[in-house]
């Protein structure tokens, strides 16, 4: 009986010493439906067809000391709703990943799961995985299909999309990706299909980046 | 009871990798350590027989009418020979004449252009293209799922019938990597079981001052890409490695190709332009003024006369492979295909 008592506190202590961190998209405000038209601020109509991204050695800290390994890469699909991990340690104060695949991965070879080239994430016309893939449509550009086909990879210089970012936690523990913000960075002003690593592509990561906030 | 499970895969991608090793078909003794890490991808006797089945199968193409071996036929060791430009799906022209396929094991990159960085990523460009298979490898998993065929063939291979991208891939290196080519006279001579005659000895003399540097011994490539001075196809455009890094120094410069083989593999260059040796040469002999700046070699160009270019020829063609190119376990799988569809 001392046993199970000592279990239950043990396992009762550990389930209630975690807590969840998610990762959501939105188009301002609001969370992102694959399909759905969106007006935003501007009083521009926004689309977003495809969403997903590469997070790799996703990793949470604790006064800077890593509370686990690094995760293997994870393949979100924005399209099927928010990314969340479960069970993070209560005492996680920050949390690390990179966006993309790093260059060790990018020359292994064929790979499985997440990894794998049916997933529609690897160019074929070169080697490469699709770090972050954004499709959309908005009323904003002026051509006739108002479509923006953004394929963002590119894991050597000069043209290395691979971003590595890292938040404080503290109690906020639900991040977003803006992709109303993202999608009206001034570059898509000059290109809306971007299917090749080039230093548009790497600028277009920067915003990427730029675009997760803490907050909604 | 986790140490005896690593100890385990660890011996067993220990015997594949000394298997590879020690076979003398798959690693010759006189070629350098192959580039590709077999520990990956271990090969197996299942495992090739299932690569080679895909390899010659048209399922792989959208219309069910073209396979790898359509381009690149072992009678051709694995080239394409007599289309300058490789054709695919409902007669399409691609603006690349088909590399000979051998010794794949020992290449960085592949295509003309090095898009590809290796292997086993190499066979997503062909069944992607629109101008070659016009599919995709989730239509290509998806087919096979529902196929009779394969499922027993993939869980020979890989212990489950489930097909996955990364089996397909994997399974076509296994096969790709059997293509090794090192049975020629060439080959002969240097493990000293017979000679040049004198005429190829003096040609032999004539490659190693003009043309080994590029084409290096044994595997008669360097891996580098160079721009050998020839023209601009104008209705190709073709801009090779300059495509894929946007480094200037890098337009007009191709894969250097392989010697091995080429009295099977014409025609030559990477737009397929000559369709004989002699052409070749005569180029090489030429005016090489269009080559990239930076390459003194290319630029001093390969004086020769009649008789060196004869004596050339005649070492080039002790590169001839031909217990490769008639290797019957490289060929159709007749047993498996056309048994079973």
């Amino acid at each position: 009986m001392k046993h199970w008592i000592f279990f239950l506190v043990l396992f009762g202590n550990s389930l209630m010493a975690q807590k969840s961190f998610t990762l959501e998209a939105t188009l301002g405000d609001v969370t992102m439906q694959c399909g759905q038209w969106k007006v935003n601020a501007n009083s521009d109509s926004l689309q977003v067809n495809r969403c997903a991204v590469y997070l790799s050695g996703l990793q949470f800290f604790a006064n800077g000391k890593p509370l686990s390994a690094a995760e293997k890469p994870i393949l979100i699909n924005f399209c099927n709703g928010a990314f969340t991990r479960n069970q993070v340690p209560e005492n996680a104060d920050s949390v690390a990943f990179l966006v993309g695949i790093d260059s060790l991965i990018q020359s292994a070879g064929a790979m499985g799961g997440d990894l794998d080239p049916v997933n529609g994430m690897y160019w074929t016309w070169q080697s490469g995985y699709i770090h972050v893939k954004v499709e959309a449509r908005t009323s904003k550009l002026e051509d006739e299909s108002h479509s923006i086909v953004c394929h963002l990879g590119g894991y050597s210089a000069p043209f290395n999309s691979n971003r590595q970012t890292g938040f404080r936690l503290n109690s906020q523990m639900h991040h977003t990706i803006n992709l109303d913000q993202f999608l009206g960075s001034e570059s898509f002003s000059q290109v809306r299909k971007i299917m090749s690593p080039s230093l548009l592509a790497t600028k277009l990561s920067d915003d990427f980046i730029d675009s997760i906030n803490s907050k909604r | 009871m986790r140490i005896a499970a690593s100890l385990l895969l660890l011996s067993v991608i220990m015997i594949s990798w000394i298997g590879f090793q020690s076979n003398p078909s798959y690693s010759p003794k006189h070629f350098p350590p192959p580039h590709y890490r077999f520990a990956d991808n271990p090969l197996t006797r299942d495992g090739i027989q299932l690569g080679r089945a895909l390899f010659y199968d048209n399922v792989l193409s959208a219309n069910n009418m073209v396979s790898c071996a359509s381009c690149h036929s072992v009678y051709n060791a694995f080239a394409h020979t007599d289309h300058a430009l490789s054709h695919g799906i409902e007669d399409r022209i691609g603006k690349r004449n088909a590399p000979a396929l051998m010794n794949l094991a020992w290449q960085k990159r592949f295509m003309w252009d090095g898009a590809i960085h290796h292997l086993d990523m190499q066979s997503l460009a062909p069944i992607s293209h629109r101008d070659e298979m016009g599919s995709s490898i989730e239509e290509v998993t998806q087919r096979l799922r529902a196929s009779k065929v394969y499922p027993p063939l993939f869980e020979a291979a890989w212990g489950s019938p489930e097909v996955t991208g990364e089996r397909v891939l994997k399974s076509l290196s296994q096969f790709m990597l059997t293509l090794v080519s090192a049975g020629s006279k060439y080959d002969r001579v240097k493990l000293q079981q017979t000679q040049f005659t004198e005429q190829e000895a003096r040609g032999y003399e004539v490659f190693k001052a003009h043309c080994n540097s590029c084409h290096t011994e044994p595997l008669f490539t360097s891996n580098e890409f160079k721009n050998n001075g020839l023209s601009v196809n104008p209705t190709l455009n073709d801009m090779g490695r300059y495509g894929i890094t946007q480094i200037t120094d890098d337009s007009l410069c191709f894969k250097v190709p392989t010697l091995r083989n080429l009295k099977y593999t014409y025609p030559y260059m990477h737009d397929g332009r000559f369709e004989t040796l002699s052409e070749v040469l005569r180029h090489y002999t030429g005016n090489l003024r269009n080559a990239a700046k930076q390459d003194a070699q290319l630029l001093q160009g390969f004086p020769m006369d009649g008789n060196a270019k004869v004596d050339l020829t005649a070492f080039l063609l002790t590169l001839s492979d031909s217990a490769f190119v008639f290797n019957p376990n490289l060929a159709f799988p007749r047993e498996i295909l056309l048994n079973n569809h």
